[in-house]
């Protein structure tokens, strides 16, 4: 009786995607005090998303956030149901009949195309390619890379540029000690790249990286980051901005820039390699034959109010020489089951964390969470504030959504027996896990990843 | 690498930065917040949160304020985790104005 009693007031909650936000959904959800039960659903063997595939294979200490998700995971109303893969291995329908709330929070996996001629040459690549590749995902690991090239050049302004250029910057001794694996390892040793441009449209005001993250690039031992003192020459609206007193981070990311300033006219090192930072050049199109050969950009201005201003383009064409070239200007979601989501982004629509149909009205039961919901900004802690939210707006719903009878994860475990789904549990994944930390052990890095999915199962 | 709160905290104690905290690196002192920096993962989400910008990196802290990363260190463990944002500090929005924010 007591069971039965305390089963039906239990809240049953289904999370798609097991990155930050999953995870920091489940929290906020125990957090609250309700009575609940929570199934995280994640369409690859191993849980944390972008932290696992996302954050810089040389960025270890960031990466620890998995332990805080690992405290979350493993909490008794929390359970883990990896290798599932909404829309494939099991419909909408399947987890809504035996949940009372579904919370999407699979990210956003797709990179914004430039949209511009000669994206199909060989050596030009969106960043996610390049990033899934060597952060050893799965989805990523049929693709060739050849970087036996004098220059690269990264588009975007932001902290993935920025991972990226340092990426293709670090000597491959340096690599070695992260946890790229072997295979991707190899084709980087066989790196040329004497240069690499960091090109965005706008200028040093408007560029979106973290001080960390770009003061890091001028502490690189074989690099020499320049940029040309020409940019630092504000327009009116530009020093506007820049003065801001809230404007903290642009603040000191202008300080960074004044010391990359420096070293622009300083004579060249040939062994160390060139990272430039160049601004206010738009993308017009790749040209070369089968392979890249050149990038060419539009010069471009700024203009308006300070805080508003728009980038306008110049009929100034500038050529950079390049063989790669990886464009870095956004990502978004893509399209899931059905639901209805908001162009050009793709986010999910929801007003308030609640997903909303096409007819606009609220869909019960159904909640968003990270940059599903709001779109692909902020860092890793900003989901943890989102999350909050999206579980605020669930517990308005409670006295609703616990009218209706939900099995939960027994439920759904049933599903998936039947169909022959081969899930993995936690306990599964923490064997993973550790074979991938003995494995990296031997190789003197902090883990050496399963790279397919195939892997993952038989290490098992 | 270090990130720490520094006496711009004192008597403001906002709490805006706990809730952007991935791995929950805030305790909270009687009159100002402290970073554990064994925890702490420089992810930087922070920073921008805090209305009186109390909160840095070591490579832009100013010289004045190099004690802060002992205090930091020493006082955090002393004291709760705050993993949610509280009332600020009576007065904190005068303080505010008089920090020149």
């Amino acid at each position: 009786m007591t069971t039965s009693l305390k089963t039906k007031n239990q809240l049953k909650v289904a999370i798609i995607g097991s990155g930050p936000s999953g995870f920091y959904v489940a929290d906020s959800i125990i957090n609250s005090g309700i009575s609940a039960e929570i199934t995280i659903l994640e369409k690859l063997p191993c849980p944390y998303g972008l932290i696992r595939y996302g954050v810089a294979p040389d960025h270890q200490k960031l990466k620890r956030i998995a332990n805080t998700l690992d405290t979350i995971a493993e909490q008794p109303s929390v359970n883990f149901l990896g290798n599932v893969e909404l829309g494939k291995d099991i419909s909408l329908e399947e987890i809504k009949s035996n949940y009372q709330v579904i919370v999407f929070c699979n990210g956003m996996s797709d990179s914004i195309s430039l949209g511009i001629d000669g994206e199909h040459l060989t050596g030009v690549y969106p960043c996610n390619d390049l990033i899934g590749w060597y952060n050893g995902h799965p989805d990523y690991q049929d693709l060739e890379f050849n970087f036996d090239h004098d220059t690269a050049i990264v588009i975007g302004h932001g902290n993935v540029a920025i991972d990226i250029s340092r990426i293709l910057s670090k000597s491959i001794d340096d690599l070695r000690t992260s946890d790229i694996p072997e295979n991707a390892l190899e084709t980087l040793s066989k790196k040329t790249l004497k240069h690499v441009h960091m090109i965005g449209r706008r200028g040093p005001i408007q560029s979106k990286f973290t001080t960390k993250e770009f003061h890091e690039l001028g502490k690189l031992s074989n690099c020499n980051v320049s940029l040309d003192p020409k940019y630092l020459n504000l327009n009116a609206a530009s020093q506007l901005e820049l003065d801001d007193i809230s404007n903290t981070i642009v603040h000191k990311n202008y300080k960074v820039m004044q010391s990359y300033a420096e070293n622009f006219s300083a004579i060249n090192d040939n062994n160390k390699t060139q990272i430039s930072i160049d601004f206010m050049m738009n993308p017009k199109y790749f040209a070369g034959k089968k392979q890249l050969s050149s990038a060419f950009f539009e010069e471009t201005y700024l203009e308006g109010a300070a805080f508003n201003q728009t980038c306008k383009t110049t009929d100034r064409l500038i050529e950079i020489r390049c063989g790669l070239a990886f464009t870095s200007v956004g990502f978004r979601g893509t399209i899931l089951e059905n639901l209805p989501i908001n162009e050009p982004k793709r986010t999910l629509s929801n007003q308030n964390s609640n997903l909303i149909g096409g007819d606009g009205k609220i869909i019960k039961g159904l909640y968003a969470a990270g940059w599903v919901k709001r779109g692909p900004h902020g860092v890793i802690g900003t989901n943890r504030e989102c999350a909050q939210n999206t579980v605020d707006s669930i517990l308005k719903d409670i006295p609703i959504l616990l009218q209706s009878n939900a099995e939960g994860n027994a439920g759904l475990l049933k599903v998936l027996n039947k169909k022959n789904i081969r899930y993995t549990t936690f306990e599964d994944w923490k064997v993973i896990d550790k074979k991938e930390i003995d494995n990296g052990l031997l190789l003197g890095k902090p883990r050496e990843k399963f790279v397919t999915v195939k892997e993952m199962l038989a290490s098992l | 690498m270090t990130t720490l709160v520094t006496d711009n905290c004192q008597r403001c104690r906002f709490t805006e930065c706990v809730t952007a905290c991935p791995v929950s690196a805030f305790h909270a002192g009687e009159d100002m917040l402290y970073i554990n920096p064994d925890v702490c993962v420089d992810c930087g989400a922070c920073i921008p949160k805090c209305p009186v910008q109390a909160i840095y990196e070591d490579i832009d802290l100013p010289d004045k304020l190099e004690e802060w990363i002992d205090i930091n260190e020493t006082r955090a463990k002393k004291f709760p985790i705050i993993t949610k944002k509280e009332s600020a500090y009576e007065g904190a929005e005068d303080r505010k104005k008089t920090l020149g924010f």
